[in-house]
């Protein structure tokens, strides 16, 4: 038995977004809305600025979408816009990306102090390792869309997200959060 | 406490750390946001969707004018109408255009350059030719992988990428409180690495590198220049890094406080090497300091002095050594939000078995 998917795939989205269809526009948006936000997230480290830049990011992939020759790279094409966006944002503020630090909520001191130095370890992580554990815990992204924003294979992303969490694992170790 | 080595311990502190199943799309918020964007795109329905193309007849009232009608049809026939019926969209972007910022624009092949407010570009008219002329402002390009090189040109120097990100910053103005021109291309790389040239040099810049090319000068890479001692260009950089992070702990660090404290308290001589002020500025910070009760407070103090608020850019033109190889003068220009640049010349001396600043 043949089972078709129902889900449009993104080149025929952004054809139909470049021929004017502001629908077909939103079903990308929708799809592609909180990776954009995790991808801003790891680059800026603070949850509001990462939603402004994908809102903003979103504007230019709308008013350039026409520009876009290759459809099926959408994904890839507006994670470059939203790191170019969140690059800018950055040297607004004068400030490179600060470790997160958006308090969790109510829990014990013990496990905030636990996220602390998870996240402090998770910032300390080169950028490309950083944007695939923030994509990939930020909101349970697929490795499959993670891999279209990122512009990498699946299989890479399966490799890389093992030595990064190593790494994570190392930082902590090193942090006194023992084995 | 925790088991690092653990994956699912580590999955659920990375979860807990990270995750955010609060953020939800609202395509209908997002539109009432973005009206500007909705309408660009919602302008490119195609027309005849809408309504149906008015139709113009043209009496054809002599034999000539049939005839010319005629061999337009045929000419049309011969070379294919649907040639000329191609979407403007689909046409090699032929015609050389001046871009200014903000706005991102997006190249035939997938590349992206971000113009920052005031930033300005040319792009190639030639069909092919990857690139575009950087003419003004600070730009973000990323180049698509695997379509060959891609080059910049400035005023100052081409940079030239495959497959990377990296920013380019074109300054022209004068410093406000030394009155100096400058002019210069900073580069900086985020991804991958390119290769900076003019007709005075050329350095390849990797990941995390920054260099300057000025006027008129070989593109200069702190890191690559051999004059500079390795520790001393390490410092640099952390103090450079310091100044853009606004990290005011991290910049007095640079400074010798043991010196500095024995100095104050009146336990060291004056040394103009070591302290980089006239005899009377130590004497004053002597008068102002001399009962600090230690060298913790006398760094917090400086710090409490630091200042970086506004900068926006800053980049290390030059690193001069003494030909004794223990001082140093460094010159700097910082940007700031306003576009009022900045120059200054950071001293540096080894003592006390490191490279210090001695002032600023």
């Amino acid at each position: 038995m043949r089972i078709e998917s129902l889900e449009q795939s993104d080149a025929v989205l952004v054809e139909a977004a470049q021929e004017g269809h502001l629908d077909s526009f939103g079903a990308l948006y929708q799809r592609y809305h909180n990776p954009i936000v995790a991808l801003a997230y790891a680059q800026l480290g603070d949850k509001h600025g990462a939603e402004d830049a994908a809102q903003d990011a979103f504007a230019i992939a709308c008013r350039d979408v026409a520009s876009l020759r290759s459809p099926e790279k959408f994904g890839a094409w507006l994670g470059g816009i939203c790191r170019n966006v969140t690059r800018q944002m950055l040297r607004q503020q004068s400030r490179p990306a600060p470790p997160a630090n958006d308090p969790p909520e109510q829990h014990g001191p013990e496990r905030e102090e636990r996220w602390d130095a998870v996240r402090r370890a998770v910032w300390e992580l080169p950028t490309p390792e950083r944007e695939l554990i923030v994509m990939r815990y930020f909101n349970g992204f697929s490795q499959a869309r993670i891999s279209q924003v990122l512009d990498i294979t699946p299989s890479a992303v399966n490799g890389r997200l093992v030595r990064a969490k190593r790494k994570v694992a190392q930082f902590l170790k090193r942090d006194g959060f023992g084995s | 406490m925790g088991r690092v080595n653990d994956e699912n311990w580590l999955d659920e502190a990375l979860d807990s750390a990270i995750g955010s199943h609060d953020t939800q799309p609202d395509f209908e918020q997002w539109k009432a946001n973005h009206p500007e964007a909705v309408q660009m795109l919602t302008s490119r329905t195609p027309p005849e969707a809408a309504r149906p193309p008015a139709i113009r007849r043209i009496k054809m009232n002599t034999m000539l004018v049939k005839l010319a009608a005629a061999a337009v049809i045929a000419i049309a026939a011969i070379f294919g109408v649907t040639q000329l019926m191609q979407p403007e969209a689909d046409q090699p972007a032929a015609v050389a255009q001046t871009l200014t910022g903000p706005m991102t624009h997006t190249f035939e092949d997938g590349s992206t350059v971000t113009l920052a407010a005031n930033a300005s570009i040319r792009t190639y008219g030639a069909a092919g030719r990857r690139g575009f002329e950087h003419l003004t402002g600070v730009i973000d390009v990323t180049v698509a992988k695997g379509k060959g090189q891609f080059i910049v040109t400035t005023p100052y120097g081409n940079v030239k990428a495959l497959g990377t990100e990296f920013t380019l910053d074109l300054v022209d103005g004068t410093t406000a409180n030394t009155k100096e021109r400058v002019e210069l291309l900073a580069v900086e790389v985020t991804e991958g690495s390119v290769e900076v040239s003019n007709d005075k040099g050329a350095s390849v810049l990797k990941e995390q590198q920054k260099l300057v090319v000025e006027k008129d000068r070989a593109p200069y890479h702190a890191a690559a220049d051999a004059d500079v001692p390795a520790r001393l260009s390490e410092r640099m950089d952390a103090m450079v890094a310091a100044m853009e992070a606004g990290d005011t702990a991290a910049y007095t660090a640079n400074y010798n406080m043991n010196y500095l404290y024995n100095l104050a308290t009146g336990k060291a001589e004056y040394d103009p090497n070591l302290f980089g002020g006239t005899a009377e500025d130590a004497q004053r910070l002597q008068q102002a300091l001399g009962n600090i009760e230690s060298v913790e407070a006398l760094a917090e103090a400086f710090r409490q002095g630091v200042n970086f608020s506004g900068v926006t850019s800053i980049y290390l033109r030059d690193i001069e050594v003494s030909a004794d190889g223990r001082h140093a003068t460094a010159r700097l220009v910082t940007g700031e939000g306003s576009g009022r640049l900045r120059g200054s010349s950071p001293q540096w001396h080894y003592f006390d078995n490191d490279w210090w600043q001695v002032d600023d």
